[in-house]
């Protein structure tokens, strides 16, 4: 089958490659129909993420139908149509019994490496480094999903694959960010970063009722895509000062709750993120923390810090006075997104949500290489990528 | 003996490098010795070298009583040999099963000497450091096979290694109800005396064992909490090519030709550990 694999830093090829095969009871094969670049794949792409190897196939967003089933998946059958949630679980551990989907104790085969790191190991992920299990992705024909009978959900009307492909990942993880907002009546919401994950982040903040939004970015394409509705507002963070900004606009409350959808590959102005930029591309730091410093510095007292956006290892200069003085709460971590599966899909087919506004480009599976570079760039307005293979 | 002792009870954290007892007996009777001597000297001559010389006896009586010399264990120095010394590897892990079904289960599968025979055997055909130093004490024979020799029921295994073992070894594994409804939580002690190569080379020894014993508890509840050995070992990459792979397999999936296919009806012991860890990669420059 043709793949898009990973080759080392700023280097994805599509190659042709095995196919998958079961390899255990609870496995089942997909026909990929349509697939997307996650921003976080680029951190992979860029390099930022240890423990890739070379070959590895990339890709957590994907959907398509089932062509095999191991003995032990009974809800499945061949010709489902299903999404797949990036993350792996067994359903039967205790953080899946209690909804904690990514911190499944028993799917990531490279616990250890896991643990080293961080002291205990999250769940395997789809294409995201064999710290994270080493499952190949589904940038792909094919795909094992290991504990079918788990993860994925079956669509069973006629609703287009570019609806509800999201629910693998961004739909869930916008939507778990605003979650994490615990949103009150007349709550204020700060957004960084207004890429995919942003966009449904805001999209669920006013779902979930919030009195107003405030979306951060720098690319005016995506701050306009952020003006869904009259209660959002946008801030580009080049032209004002976002602190102060955000302190007027709530008429010196400050926001109630602030986003980090942008994580460790933030862009910024000044001298803290000069330095980032410098310790970031000599390795001397595995993340850069420019967007979390300014979203700690804004958030109002009392207010809860969620972050959506992904950090691998260690950061620099985090204003934890800051924190400790306004007596945040810090909510974070990967998406537990079988969770939100039933929920989200009733919403797109209740018509709440069409998850596809995000998509710019539809391209295939061989403009791949393409595609990420564009992605990586922002280049030519790219927001959201899919690709059919 | 630790065997005996409620594992709640024991001492967590053994360090393997810093024995309590590091200086010979014939060696303890003589700091025993000078530090009395120079004590009695200097309280009998009193001086401005009084409290200095009854700092110092103070230390070598210390040293002498307690076998322990801290200059030695500084300069790395154990004078009392590894082979005096038993080495106690715990590790526990909390299945989310009820005690009963845990208890049954490890007993109906043999599960340790399964899994011990088999960790060790998977991490000698690996590469790696870690794997590396396994296959040398694979090599030398270091296999553990051992036998129950009491159990009670709902509780606990006591094991002891065979005669022809490798390894002379014992050991017990708790089964003691986790807290809260978490499930049962197995609480595995193994004791060894290190000998030989396994004393010569007691630290690295000590660190691989330590983590074939957790893969093995890793292992187990992964096969009680879900029936299967999650694992990559065998699945796609950009590794292979596909006209390499068909060659070898001469078999494609039966969901593109009419060829037989196998069925995977359980998991494989053999595929765990799930799959050889691999080195750390940050990015090609």
């Amino acid at each position: 089958m043709r793949a898009l694999c990973w080759h080392g830093m700023n280097d994805v090829r599509v190659d042709n490659v095995p196919d998958p095969k079961i390899l255990n009871p609870r496995d089942a094969i997909i026909r990929i129909t349509l697939t997307a670049i996650c921003g976080s794949d680029l951190h992979l792409y860029n390099g930022y993420i240890p423990s890739m190897q070379e070959g590895d196939i990339l890709g957590h967003e994907f959907m398509g139908e089932v062509v095999e089933v191991g003995s032990a998946v009974q809800n499945l059958k061949v010709g489902d149509r299903v999404v797949v949630p990036f993350n792996i679980a067994c359903g039967n551990c205790r953080f899946c019994q209690e909804q904690l989907w990514s911190l499944c104790d028993n799917s990531n085969p490279n616990a250890w490496m896991a643990e080293k790191m961080y002291g205990y190991s999250g769940s395997g992920l789809f294409g995201y480094s064999h710290l994270y299990g080493g499952y190949a992705g589904g940038q792909a024909e094919y795909v094992r999903v290991p504990f079918a009978d788990v993860g994925p959900i079956k669509i069973e009307n006629g609703i287009p694959d570019e609806q509800v492909l999201f629910l693998s990942d961004i739909f869930p993880t916008g939507y778990m960010a605003a979650e994490n907002c615990e949103i009150e009546p007349g709550d204020v919401v700060a957004i960084w970063g207004c890429g995919p994950v942003g966009q449904f982040a805001i999209r669920s903040a006013l779902l979930m009722g919030a009195e107003m939004v405030v979306a951060i970015d720098d690319i005016p394409e995506r701050l306009e895509m952020a003006k869904v509705d009259g209660r959002v507002d946008t801030l580009h963070f080049a032209e004002v000062d976002v602190v102060e900004a955000l302190k007027e606009i709530t008429s010196g409350r400050g926001p109630d709750a602030c986003i980090d959808a942008v994580g460790m590959e933030a862009h910024g102005l000044g001298l803290d993120y000069a330095y980032d930029r410098v310790k970031h591309a000599a390795r001397m730091q595995t993340d850069r923390p420019t967007a979390l410093r300014q979203v700690i510095q804004a958030c109002g007292k009392g207010g809860i810090v969620s972050i959506p956006g992904v950090y691998g290892g260690f950061i620099d200069k985090v204003p934890m006075g800051a924190a400790f003085a306004k007596g945040l709460t810090f909510k974070m971590g990967q998406t537990h997104v079988q969770r939100y599966l039933r929920p989200l899909l009733e919403r797109i087919e209740d018509g709440s949500i069409d998850p596809s506004f995000v998509i710019t480009h539809h391209l295939d599976l061989e403009d791949g290489p393409d595609a990420y570079s564009a992605f990586n760039a922002k280049d030519g307005q790219c927001v959201k990528v899919v690709m059919r293979p | 003996m630790t065997m005996n002792v409620p594992p709640h009870l024991l001492r967590f954290g053994q360090n393997v490098n810093q024995p309590a007892v590091n200086i010979p007996p014939s060696e303890r009777w003589l700091s025993v010795f000078g530090g009395s001597m120079v004590a009695i000297a200097s309280l009998a001559r009193r001086g401005p070298a009084t409290i200095p010389a009854l700092l110092g006896s103070g230390y070598l009586l210390y040293r002498g009583l307690s076998g322990h010399c801290s200059i030695n264990n500084a300069l790395n120095i154990n004078r009392v040999g590894p082979e005096r010394r038993t080495i106690t590897v715990q590790k526990s892990v909390t299945v989310n099963k009820p005690v009963d079904e845990v208890y049954r289960f490890w007993q109906e599968y043999d599960y340790l000497g399964r899994c011990m025979r088999q960790v060790q055997r998977s991490h000698a055909e690996t590469e790696g450091l870690g794997h590396k130093m396994a296959r040398l004490f694979d090599k030398a024979g270091l296999d553990w096979n051992a036998e129950v020799v009491a159990e009670r029921e709902n509780h606990s295994v006591t094991f002891q290694s065979n005669p022809d073992a490798g390894i002379a070894h014992n050991g017990s594994v708790y089964f003691l109800e986790a807290p809260g409804g978490r499930g049962t939580e197995v609480r595995l002690f193994l004791e060894y005396t290190p000998t030989g190569l396994t004393a010569v080379l007691a630290k690295l020894f000590y660190e691989v064992t330590a983590q074939q014993v957790k893969e093995t508890l890793r292992r187990f509840k992964q096969i009680m909490e879900t029936g299967e050995f999650p694992t990559n070992d065998g699945q796609t990459s950009g590794r292979e090519s596909a006209e390499e792979e068909v060659e070898r397999t001469e078999e494609s999936p039966k969901w593109k030709t009419s060829g037989a296919q196998d069925v995977v009806e359980e998991a494989a012991w053999e595929s765990f550990p799930a799959s050889d860890p691999p080195s750390f990669n940050p990015g090609r420059e």
